[in-house]
This record gives structure tokens, C-alpha cells and sequence, in this order.
């Protein structure tokens, strides 16, 4: 592929994905702030390897692998700090369930569920898509997808959804 | 796999609409590439185009690539931070701001969990908070605070000194922030909540960079009179002058010198126990490697220290007999002198005589708090050996009968049964274990049972005695 057109479909990608990718990193940081940073910085990664694509098919995961990466380096930095983000709320008080909304179920959720919950259902990716961005096989990506499926029912209860 | 809409409905509520910076940062992030594309495809046609046309492409770019990347570094100045010449420009030019709340919490945790980590002595997670990693020894005020903080929750005088390190909570009480493009200046209120109610506040004053990987910090200053004294007191000890080839082990040096000098010393802790603090020091001023003129100073020291316990070691030719009225004078002295006297040249302070000296510091306590009268006159009486209980070359415990001349008061003419271990040192004896079996006094019938019983709970003998001391002192208080 000639480098100024494969640059400009790169370019036409990034905008076309950049909410996706936004969401996707923000299901691993929780952080808005934060998520945009690692989405920028992903960019600039991705653009300074972009020689080593060789296949347009493959831009897509790939991109979403870049921003994962990113996402885990400054997660890993967060860490050695006391974290200051959002505080998940305990769900159980002297052995009562509480009911919670969408979004304290979600990050009540282990990382991995999370991240391909959300490249399901947010990022509208296939199994095998996300299966190749979280580099696992398609099987542990369904069962990642029911495991979440069945947290969130029974942390949001029925009147949420049905399924 | 089935797919649910209004499953992805509901989740999609989850989910926070990105910022509205965040699609103008996008936008110019890819303007800023696009520029760098053109910018290097002209330089790659230089050979094949015109010149002319070359130069004008190379400009159009470059002008293109100067006008977005100040765009870009006005909205995002981190990008800059790391650029030789451009960080320098963009910083020059940038006004002074104050930052945002999450920014503002964000260098305030880094710079709580940097004072932890200096204080706990956990310099591999301190540097991995600095910009410069390890380098950030070389920051004199950041080195100086890093040993100030060490100390603080390590030395006797303030957090207790018994590995009451670990107990120790860190809490922002305040925190303020102000940014120049890149740059931070942060202000931190620290307040550290030890053992018991111990609580110290720390101001500090951070300075930070922000990069393309995060924020780090690039120097830090602990400011509070603590501190000053701190520094002052470095100074007086000679500590100033020394360099170390490895400058955290140079802390831990220096916290325990500082600690020795200054409490260990003059406690009554025993020779013993004494001279294995000297030995630690030797051997953590060996693993610092020092240099400079100051190091003969605390070499001296050292040895001046290990000189005197040595004559501590020896104590002055006594029989047994004298040894025990000494005993028994020094103890009735205090309720004199209102304070519990130096027994350091004939009792060694471990466990078997720990009680002994609870014993004296109830009565000093008890005449300071108004519930007993201090004593008028009080001289060294006679004491009688009973009983060798056991007896070896160097070792016996023994029982005697000791009459204290108590002149007046109401203990007049006091005589009392102590069971002593005693130790050849030398030419003489030391005590190294006390014990009473019958009276009627507080150590037979109160302080003794008391810690025993906290003994048999599980406590420490340490925590036990005190523990008994303590429920006594509170009966009077």
C-alpha cells in the first residue's frame, strides 16, 4: 500500500474510532481525563509504527491493542500511587444486597469483563475481533461475555433490561 | 454469541461522554501528524523537485507544523515537556494557572506517597515517582527531607522508635497547586497520625513535571519547624559534613546515629544492648561508604560511645551485700528527688528487671500526682544475705533483707526481703534480675500479678509490664 494513502485512511480510521476508543480505554482506567490521554498518546504510537502494517484488516485490533497497552502502562503508575479516582461503593451492608446503577456495576466488574463487555456491547466488535485484540481465544471471550452478562443482571436487577 | 440492544442501551448509560476538548485534541494531534507526514515527504522529494518548489513545500510544512504544534502544546504542554528547546519555548511562554481538582488531588497523592515512601525507607517506590528515578538523591532538598521524614517516624522522641513505622497513617489536610505549561508547584499538608494519639503536621512543597507518561516529581522540601530543628540539629552532630557513596543507606545511617546520640544514650536500655546499637551503626556507616572531614568527627564518637560502656561494663568493686543496699537506695532516692534514678553502673534494665523499674516510676509518678508525699531523708542503709538461692562462677541469685535509713516520713525505718541475680563484671557485681516474694507492697501484690496476668493473655513482657504499670498509674491519676 502506498504510505501517503495508507496514512490517510489511518487518519480516517482514528476519527471514525475515536469514541470506541475512548470507551474502550476508559473501561480500564475509569478515569475521563486519563482515557483521553492514553487515546492521544496511543495515536502517536500508533502513527510512528504504522510502517510495520502491513495488512489494513488488521489496523483495527491493533489500534485497540495500542490503546490497551497505554492504558495498562499509566494504570501501572496509578498504582504506586494511593488511587484518587471514583470509589466503587461497597454492595453489601450487614448481608443486604443493594441494588446499583449501570455504572457502579460496570466497574464492579473484574478488568477483564469489563474490557470485552464493552468491546461488545459498546464498541459493537465481533467475538472474534475481541478475541484478537485481548489476544485470547474465542471461547474465553464468550465466557467472559456471559460471566458479565450474569453479574450485571444480578447487580442491576430486571427491571433494567431482560435478557 | 447473541446480541441484546437494550442490554447495550443500559450498559452505554454506564459510560461517560468523552470531555469537549477531548474531539479538538484528536483534530489536532492528526493535523500535528499530518504536518510531520508533509514535512518528511519534502524532505524525501528534495532530491527529484525543483528547489524552489522544495523550499516552498518545506516552509508551507514547517509553518504549518509551527503553528499547529503551538496550538497543540498551548492545549496539551505536556507533549513539550520532554522536547529539547520546543518544552523550553512553550514553558517560557505559558502563563501561570492554578489546576484543576483532579490534577490537584492527583500531585497531592503523589507527593503523600513519596513522603510514606521516604519515611518507610522504600526509596525503589519514591523513585519511581520522581522524574529522574534514583537521581533524585542528588536533589539536596529533596535528599534532606527524604533523611528528616526517615527520622521521624524511626526516632524514640516522636513516633516511639519500635517499628511504630509501619502503624503510621498519612492524611492530606491541605493541598494547593499552581502550573506553568508543564510545570507544577504544589503545597501539601501532611498529617502523620502515629501509636497512640502521636500526630505530626508536615508542610511540604513539591515541584512536578507533567509528560506525555504522566505527572512525576521533580524535587521536594519538607518545610516546618520540625524540620529546621531537624537541620539544626544534623549540624550539630557533624552529620552535615558527610558525603555517601550510597546515600540511602547514608539515611538509615544518619537516622540512627541521630537516634542514638540523642535518646539510646542516655536511656537506660543496658550496656548490652547499647553496645549492639553501636555495633549496628558501625555497620551501616560501613554499608553507606562515607567520605568528607566530618567522618573522623563521628568515628570518634563512636568509639568515644563504645569506650564509656565499656567502663559501664565494669562496675566498681562491691560485694553483693553493698550492692543490694545500693539497690534500695537508689530506688528510695527517687521518691527523694521526685525522679527515678541511674541504676545503669549496677543494673542491667532486660527482662527480668523490667518490673523493678515500673516499681520505681509508680512511686515517682504517685508523689508527682500529689497521691503520695515525697520522701525527707533518705540514706544508704545495711543489707543481709539470707540465702544463696543458686550460685555458679560468675552468676547468683540470691535473697537478702535490706533496711533503707528513712529518717522520717511515713516509711521510717523501712526493711524489706529482695531476691537479686547478680553477675560478676569484673571486680565487681551486676544486677541483672530482681524479684520480691512476700510484703505488702504494690510490686508483691499489685504490679507483679498484673503483668503476669497479661502475660498469660498472650502480651509481650514488654507490653505486660507496661500494661500493668499503665492500669496502676490510671487508679491515681
Amino acid at each position: 500500500m502506498n504510505r501517503d494513502k495508507k496514512l490517510q485512511w489511518f487518519y480516517g480510521q482514528i476519527i471514525e474510532l475515536r469514541d470506541e476508543l475512548f470507551y474502550f480505554a476508559y473501561s480500564i482506567l475509569r478515569s475521563v481525563p486519563e482515557s483521553e490521554d492514553a487515546v492521544s498518546s496511543a495515536i502517536i504510537k500508533a502513527h510512528t509504527h504504522i510502517d510495520s502494517l502491513r495488512d489494513r484488516s488488521a489496523l483495527k485490533p491493533w489500534l485497540f491493542r495500542i490503546v490497551r497497552n497505554e492504558c495498562y502502562g499509566m494504570a501501572k503508575l496509578r498504582r504506586r500511587t494511593v488511587p484518587i479516582d471514583e470509589e466503587i461503593p461497597y454492595l453489601h451492608e450487614h448481608g443486604t444486597e443493594h441494588r446499583v446503577d449501570v455504572k457502579t456495576a460496570i466497574a464492579r466488574l473484574p478488568q477483564e469483563q469489563r474490557e470485552a463487555i464493552t468491546l461488545y456491547y459498546i464498541c459493537d466488535h465481533s467475538v472474534n475481533e475481541i478475541a484478537e485484540i485481548l489476544e485470547v481465544p474465542s471461547g474465553t471471550v464468550k465466557s467472559r461475555l456471559s460471566r458479565a452478562r450474569a453479574e450485571l443482571k444480578r447487580l442491576l436487577g430486571d427491571e433494567y433490561y431482560e435478557i | 454469541m447473541k446480541y441484546d440492544m437494550q442490554f447495550a442501551h443500559t450498559l452505554r448509560a454506564g459510560f461517560p461522554a468523552p470531555s469537549q476538548g477531548y474531539y479538538k485534541r484528536i483534530d489536532e494531534t492528526i493535523a500535528l501528524l499530518q504536518s510531520q507526514d508533509e514535512a518528511l515527504t519534502c524532505a524525501k522529494s528534495k532530491h527529484t523537485a525543483p528547489f524552489i518548489k522544495a523550499v516552498r513545500i518545506a516552509a508551507a510544512a514547517c509553518a504549518a507544523a509551527v503553528l499547529l504544534s503551538a496550538c497543540t502544546f498551548a492545549v496539551k504542554p505536556a507533549l513539550a515537556a520532554e522536547l529539547p528547546l520546543v518544552g523550553d519555548a512553550v514553558y517560557a511562554l505559558a502563563p501561570t494557572v492554578s489546576v484543576n481538582a483532579e490534577k490537584l488531588n492527583r500531585a497531592a497523592e503523589m507527593v503523600k506517597s513519596t513522603a510514606a515512601a521516604f519515611a518507610m525507607g522504600d526509596y525503589p517506590t519514591a523513585a519511581s515517582l520522581f522524574y529522574h528515578g534514583n537521581k533524585w538523591v542528588e536533589d539536596d532538598d529533596t535528599y534532606m527531607s527524604a533523611k528528616y521524614l526517615h527520622y521521624v517516624l524511626h526516632s524514640a522522641e516522636t513516633f516511639a522508635g519500635d517499628g511504630a513505622a509501619e502503624t503510621v497513617s498519612f492524611i492530606v489536610t491541605g493541598a494547593n497547586a499552581q502550573r506553568k505549561a508543564f510545570r507544577y508547584e504544589a503545597v501539601v499538608t501532611l498529617e502523620l497520625n502515629g501509636k497512640g494519639e502521636v500526630v505530626q503536621n508536615e508542610l511540604i512543597r513539591a515541584e512536578l513535571i507533567e509528560t506525555v507518561h504522566g505527572l512525576y516529581i521533580t524535587s521536594l522540601r519538607t518545610e516546618s519547624d520540625g524540620y529546621a530543628e531537624y537541620a539544626a540539629m544534623c549540624n550539630s552532630h557533624g552529620l552535615d559534613g558527610l558525603q555517601y557513596e550510597n546515600p540511602t543507606a547514608g539515611i538509615a545511617f544518619e537516622t540512627e546515629y541521630l537516634s542514638y546520640m540523642t535518646v539510646h544514650k542516655n536511656a537506660a536500655i543496658g550496656t548490652k544492648e547499647k553496645a549492639q546499637l553501636l555495633d549496628d551503626l558501625r555497620a551501616r556507616l560501613a554499608e553507606a561508604k562515607p567520605s568528607g572531614r566530618a567522618l573522623q568527627g563521628i568515628m570518634l564518637s563512636l568509639d568515644t560511645e563504645s569506650a564509656a560502656l565499656e567502663e559501664q561494663h565494669t562496675p566498681a568493686a562491691m560485694s553483693a551485700e553493698e550492692l543490694a543496699a545500693e539497690v534500695m537506695h537508689r530506688y528510695y532516692m527517687g521518691q527523694k528527688l521526685k525522679e527515678v534514678q541511674d541504676f545503669s553502673d549496677i543494673m542491667e534494665h532486660n527482662e527480668a528487671t523490667d518490673l523493678f523499674f515500673y516499681d520505681a516510676r509508680l512511686a515517682v509518678d504517685k508523689i508527682l500526682n500529689g497521691a503520695l508525699s515525697a520522701l525527707d531523708t533518705v540514706e544508704k542503709g545495711t543489707a543481709d544475705l539470707l540465702e544463696i538461692i543458686q550460685s555458679g562462677d560468675d552468676r547468683m541469685t540470691a535473697r537478702f533483707h535490706v533496711n533503707t535509713e528513712i529518717t522520717s516520713g511515713p516509711m521510717r525505718g523501712v526493711g524489706e526481703e529482695i531476691i537479686l541475680t547478680l553477675e560478676k563484671r569484673g571486680a565487681g557485681w551486676i544486677v541483672t534480675g530482681y524479684d520480691r516474694v512476700n510484703g505488702d507492697g504494690v510490686y508483691v501484690n499489685r504490679l507483679k500479678p498484673l503483668a503476669e496476668h497479661y502475660k498469660e493473655t498472650g502480651l509481650s513482657w514488654q507490653n505486660a509490664n507496661e500494661k500493668a504499670y499503665l492500669d496502676l498509674l490510671a487508679e491515681v491519676n
